[in-house]
C-alpha cells in the first residue's frame, strides 16, 4: 500500500511534469539553436553563410533535370549566358561566329577556366559533356547534328537546318558543362562538378543544396562562403523564416509579402519585372472565338490596368506584347495596346452578330456562354475572376474552372474549349524565336490552333538569318500580326518578389531569372551584422545597382 | 499463429487490391504524366518531339493491364521503380522521407495521448464541473481549428514573438515540437471526449462500485481500476487516427518545412508521377494494416477476455 501511495499520481503532479517538461524542451532548442539561427548572413571569423528559401524541390543532381537550379545557383556555367537586357553573351565561350551557310557554329573557349575538381576546361570535356545535353530529352527538339572539338580551343556545333536561336539555347541549364569527374561508374550524375563560383558541397534531397565558393574561380571570390539553397514550399513559412532570420533572402514570394517586408526593419522586398506573361490562350477553331472580332471583344472588355491594381497589389505592369519593352530590345516598341473600352467591345461583339439580350448576348438563338480555364499559380485564379467579372459586363456568360496544370493541357490538346488563362516565361532562353511556341501553326505548345501563313514564314526566316537587325525585323511584324489577330490575348506581365536580409548590397536581379548571380553579394555592417539592424538601416548607403528597391520603410 | 496467418493473407489481397485502384484512377485522370514530369525537370513547356521521346522511354504508350502487370511484377520483386520527374528509385526518395513522417506522426500521437488521456479523466472524474467544461471547451476548440491555421499562429507566437523554437525546417527536437503540437492537438480533441465518455460508462459499472467499497482511495479505483477497462476503444480510435496523420500530415509538412510522405504523394499527384503515387499508397496501404494488425493485438493484452474475432467472448 505504501509504494502504490507513493507513486499515485495527481493531477498537480502531472502538469508540473508537463510544465517543466516544455520548459526543458524549449530551454535546449533556446541553446541548440543558438549557433545556428543567429547565423544567418553575419560574418562569424569570416565565415558568411547564406540561405536561400524557394518554393522548388532539389530532387536531382543531374544538370539534364535540375540544371536550371544548378545554373541558378551558378554552380554549373553554360558556354552563353544571358545578360540584364535579355540577351545572350560570352560565358565559357568567349567567342563565337558562324559559316556562310549558318549550319556550323565555332565556340571559342575561354582561356583559364578550371572545373571544381582542379582539371582544365578543355575541348574534348566540353564535346562530351555537350553530346550528352544533346542527347537528352530536354534538348530533344534542337536541330542539332554533332558536336565535336577542332584544335585547342575551338566546339563545333552542326545543325541540320540554319539555326539563329542556338546561343540563346546554350544558356539552358541542362547544356551547362560538367566535368568528367560528376558522374559514377555507370553514368549517373553524383556530384555536379562544374565551374562556377560556388561548388557543390552537399544535398539532402527534396531539403536543400549546400554549395561553398569556389576559391580558384577565374573571377572575383564570392562574399558568400557557404550558400545553401532550401526548398520551403509555403510562401507564408518561407516569410516567416525570413523574417526569423532563418533565410536570408526568400524568392517568389506573393505582393502581399511586400508590406511585411517593409514593415521589418531587419528585411526588405526587392521587386523586379520579368519577361513572364499572364495570358489567355483563345480556341481560334472552334465558335466563339474563332471569331477575330469576338477576340478583339475581349481584349477591349478587360480592364488590364484595373486587375493590376485591384488584384495584383500594383504588380503587373499591363502587358502590351508578348515582351515587355524595359526588358528586352525585342520587344515591338509600337505595338498599340487594346484600351480598355466597354463600348467598343459591346460593337464588335454585335458585329459579330451577338446581340444583346437579357444579361448574356445571344446569336442564332444560343447564348454567348464559355468557359474560362485556368490553374493555381502565379495569382491566376483571382485575375481569372477578375476576367469573369469584367466580360460579363459586355455580354458574356463565363464560367469559370481551376483544374490542375496537367489537365488543361491534354484537354486543351485534345478537345475543343474556349479560353484559358495560362502564365509562362516568353524569354526563359533569350531569344523570340520563343513566339514559335505561341503562334506557329504546327511548332506550338500553346494550343489556340492559330495558324498563319505569313506568320509561319517570318518565324523560319528569322531562325535561318544571324543578323539581329534582320530577325528583330521579322519578329516585329510577328508581333504586329499576333496583334492584330488575338490567338493569344498579353493581359500582364509578371513582377518577381524577392525578400532579402536588410544587410545584404549588391543584389542585381537577373531579368530572364535564369542565375541569381549570388556570387555579386556584400553585407554591409560587418561582423554582427544581424545584431545590429537597426544601426544599419540608418546608414545604408543608397545603391545604384538595386534597380526598383522598395526604400520607404513605414 | 493461424489468426495471424490468416490476418496476413488478408493483408496481401487489400494490398493487391489499393494498387489495383489506385494504378487505375491514376491512369484515369486527366492529364499527360510525360508533359507534367518534363514540366517538373524543366520548368518550362516541352515540345511534341520530348513529349514523345518521353514516353517511349518510360513505357506510357503500353495498354493499361500492360503497364500495371509490369509494375506489379517488379514491386514483387523488390522493385518499385523509378520516379519519371526525379529520376530517382522510388525506393529512395521513401526513404529520405519516411523517417520525417514517422518521427512526426509518433510525436504528435505522444502530445495528442499526454494531453488526450489527462484531460480526459479529469472531465470524467467530475464531470459538469468547472474542468470537465474547460477540457470539452478545449476539445471543441481544438477538433475545429484547422492545422494550417494553428501551424501559422504557433509560428508567429512562439517562434517569432516567444523565439521559443525555429520557424520552420527539419533535423532537431527544437524542430519537431510546433508541427507535433500542430498535428497532436486536433488528434487530443477527439481522443479527449472518447476517453471522458467511455471513462463515465465505466465508473457506473458495477465493479467501480466494488472497489469503492471496499474503501479503496479514489487515485486508485480511477487510475488502477477505471482508465485500463476504459482504454480498449480509445486504443481503437488512437490507431484509426493515424489516417489523421497522414492526412494532417500533407498540410503540416508543407507549412513546417518537413518533406515527408504527404508532400511526397501530393507532389506525385500533381506531376502526375506515376511510380511515386503507386509506391507511397501501397506503403500507406501497409501502415493500415500493420496498424490494425497491432490494434487488434493491443485489445487482448488489455482485455485477456477478447477472443481472437476480437469480440469479447
Amino acid at each position: 500500500m505504501l509504494t502504490l501511495r507513493n507513486r499515485r499520481l495527481s493531477r498537480r503532479d502531472a502538469l508540473k511534469g508537463a510544465t517543466a517538461g516544455l520548459i526543458g524542451l524549449a530551454g535546449c532548442s533556446g541553446t541548440s539553436q543558438d549557433g545556428e539561427r543567429t547565423s544567418s548572413s553575419e560574418q562569424t571569423e569570416q565565415e558568411t553563410t547564406f540561405r536561400v528559401g524557394t518554393p522548388w524541390n532539389p530532387d536531382s543532381l543531374d544538370p539534364l533535370v535540375k540544371g536550371w537550379m544548378f545554373r541558378k545557383l551558378n554552380v554549373i556555367e553554360p558556354l552563353v549566358i544571358a545578360d540584364y537586357n535579355a540577351s545572350v553573351k560570352p560565358g565559357l565561350a568567349s567567342g563565337w561566329t558562324t559559316s556562310d551557310d549558318n549550319l556550323t557554329w565555332k565556340f571559342t573557349l575561354r582561356e583559364g577556366v578550371s572545373f571544381h575538381d582542379g582539371t582544365p576546361l578543355t575541348v574534348d570535356a566540353v564535346v562530351a559533356s555537350l553530346r550528352r545535353s544533346f542527347n537528352s530529352d530536354s534538348l530533344a527538339s534542337l536541330p542539332v547534328e554533332s558536336v565535336s572539338g577542332s584544335g585547342e580551343r575551338v566546339v563545333e556545333i552542326e545543325t541540320s537546318t540554319p539555326f539563329a536561336p542556338l546561343p540563346a539555347h546554350l544558356t539552358r541549364g541542362p547544356t551547362s558543362i560538367i566535368a568528367e569527374s560528376s558522374y559514377d561508374d555507370d553514368g549517373n550524375v553524383t556530384a555536379p562538378v562544374g565551374t562556377g563560383p560556388f561548388q557543390f558541397d552537399s544535398w539532402k534531397p527534396g531539403e536543400r543544396i549546400t554549395t561553398v565558393s569556389n576559391p580558384s574561380y577565374r573571377g572575383q571570390t564570392p562574399a558568400i562562403d557557404t550558400l545553401v539553397y532550401e526548398s520551403v514550399p509555403d510562401d507564408q513559412t518561407r516569410l516567416l523564416k525570413l523574417e526569423n532570420a532563418e533565410l536570408d533572402m526568400a524568392r517568389a514570394l506573393s505582393g502581399s509579402a511586400i508590406s511585411t517586408l517593409n514593415d521589418r526593419p531587419n528585411v526588405e522586398p526587392v521587386t523586379y519585372a520579368v519577361p513572364r506573361s499572364r495570358y489567355l490562350v483563345y480556341d481560334t477553331t472552334s465558335p466563339p472565338f474563332d471569331d477575330r472580332n469576338v477576340r478583339r471583344a475581349v481584349m477591349h472588355a478587360v480592364d488590364r490596368e484595373k486587375i493590376v491594381d485591384s488584384v495584383l497589389n500594383g504588380l503587373g505592369p499591363a502587358a502590351t506584347g508578348p515582351f515587355p519593352s524595359g526588358v528586352t530590345n525585342w520587344a515591338n516598341a509600337d505595338l498599340e495596346p487594346y484600351p480598355y473600352d466597354p463600348q467598343t467591345a459591346r460593337q464588335l461583339l454585335t458585329d459579330a452578330g451577338w446581340e444583346p439580350s437579357e444579361d448574356t448576348r445571344e446569336r442564332d438563338g444560343a447564348p454567348l456562354e464559355i468557359d474560362l480555364w485556368t490553374y493555381d499559380a502565379r495569382a491566376l485564379p483571382i485575375v481569372s475572376e477578375a476576367v469573369q467579372a469584367q466580360l460579363s459586363q459586355v455580354g458574356f456568360d463565363v464560367s469559370l474552372q481551376v483544374m490542375d496544370y496537367g489537365t488543361i493541357e491534354e484537354r486543351a490538346n485534345s478537345e475543343a474549349f474556349d479560353l484559358v488563362m495560362w502564365s509562362n516565361s516568353l524569354l526563359w532562353y533569350p531569344d523570340p524565336d520563343r513566339l514559335t511556341d505561341f503562334v506557329h501553326s504546327e511548332n506550338a505548345t500553346m494550343f489556340s490552333g492559330y495558324a498563319n501563313d505569313r506568320v509561319d514564314e517570318l518565324l523560319t526566316e528569322a531562325r535561318q538569318v544571324t543578323d539581329a537587325e534582320e530577325r528583330k525585323r521579322r519578329y516585329d511584324e510577328v508581333q504586329s500580326i499576333i496583334q492584330r489577330d488575338v490567338p493569344i490575348g498579353w493581359l500582364t506581365y509578371v513582377t518577381n518578389v524577392v525578400g532579402v536580409d536588410a544587410d545584404v548590397t549588391g543584389y542585381e536581379p537577373l531579368p530572364t531569372e535564369t542565375c541569381y548571380h549570388l556570387e555579386n553579394l556584400d553585407f554591409d555592417g560587418g561582423e554582427n551584422a544581424s545584431q545590429t539592424e537597426t544601426a544599419n538601416a540608418q546608414h545604408r548607403s543608397p545603391d545604384a545597382l538595386f534597380r526598383n528597391r522598395h526604400r520607404s520603410k513605414k | 499463429m493461424r489468426y495471424l496467418l490468416k490476418r496476413l493473407v488478408t493483408t496481401v489481397l487489400v494490398l493487391g487490391g489499393v494498387s489495383i485502384l489506385t494504378f487505375s484512377m491514376t491512369a484515369l485522370t486527366p492529364g499527360d504524366p510525360a508533359v507534367a514530369a518534363l514540366v517538373e525537370q524543366t520548368g518550362h513547356q516541352p515540345s511534341e518531339e520530348t513529349v514523345v521521346a518521353f514516353r517511349e522511354q518510360h513505357g506510357l504508350n503500353e495498354p493499361f493491364p500492360v503497364r500495371y502487370a509490369d509494375w506489379a511484377i517488379d514491386t514483387l520483386g523488390g522493385d518499385l521503380g523509378q520516379s519519371y520527374s526525379s529520376e530517382q528509385t522510388v525506393a529512395s526518395m521513401i526513404g529520405q522521407r519516411l523517417p520525417n513522417t514517422v518521427e512526426l506522426a509518433a510525436a504528435s500521437m505522444v502530445i495528442a495521448i499526454a494531453i488526450a488521456v489527462p484531460a480526459g479523466v479529469a472531465s470524467a472524474v467530475n464531470p459538469g464541473g468547472r474542468v470537465d467544461y474547460a477540457a470539452q471547451f478545449g476539445a471543441l476548440v481544438g477538433v475545429s481549428m484547422p492545422n494550417f491555421w494553428l501551424g501559422y499562429l504557433l509560428i508567429i507566437v512562439a517562434a517569432l514573438w516567444l523565439d521559443l523554437f525555429p520557424v520552420a525546417g527539419s533535423g532537431g527536437l527544437d524542430h519537431l515540437v510546433l508541427p507535433a503540437v500542430t498535428l497532436g492537438s486536433g488528434m487530443s480533441a477527439v481522443i479527449a471526449r472518447l476517453v471522458r465518455t467511455t471513462m463515465l460508462d465505466v465508473l457506473d459499472a458495477p465493479y467501480i462500485r466494488t472497489a469503492r467499497s471496499k474503501g479503496l482511495r479514489e487515485r486508485i479505483v480511477v487510475y488502477k481500476h477505471a482508465l485500463r477497462n476504459a482504454l480498449v476503444p480509445v486504443v481503437t480510435i488512437a490507431g484509426l487516427q493515424l489516417s489523421y496523420v497522414l492526412n494532417g500530415a500533407v498540410v503540416v509538412e508543407a507549412v513546417f518545412q518537413r518533406p515527408g510522405l504527404g508532400t511526397l504523394l501530393v507532389d506525385a499527384i500533381f506531376a502526375r508521377d506515376y511510380p511515386v503515387i503507386q509506391g507511397v499508397t501501397l506503403l500507406v496501404g501497409v501502415i493500415f494494416v500493420l496498424t490494425n494488425l497491432a490494434v487488434d493485438l493491443t485489445y487482448r493484452y488489455l482485455d485477456p477476455r477478447i477472443d481472437r474475432r476480437g469480440e469479447p467472448a
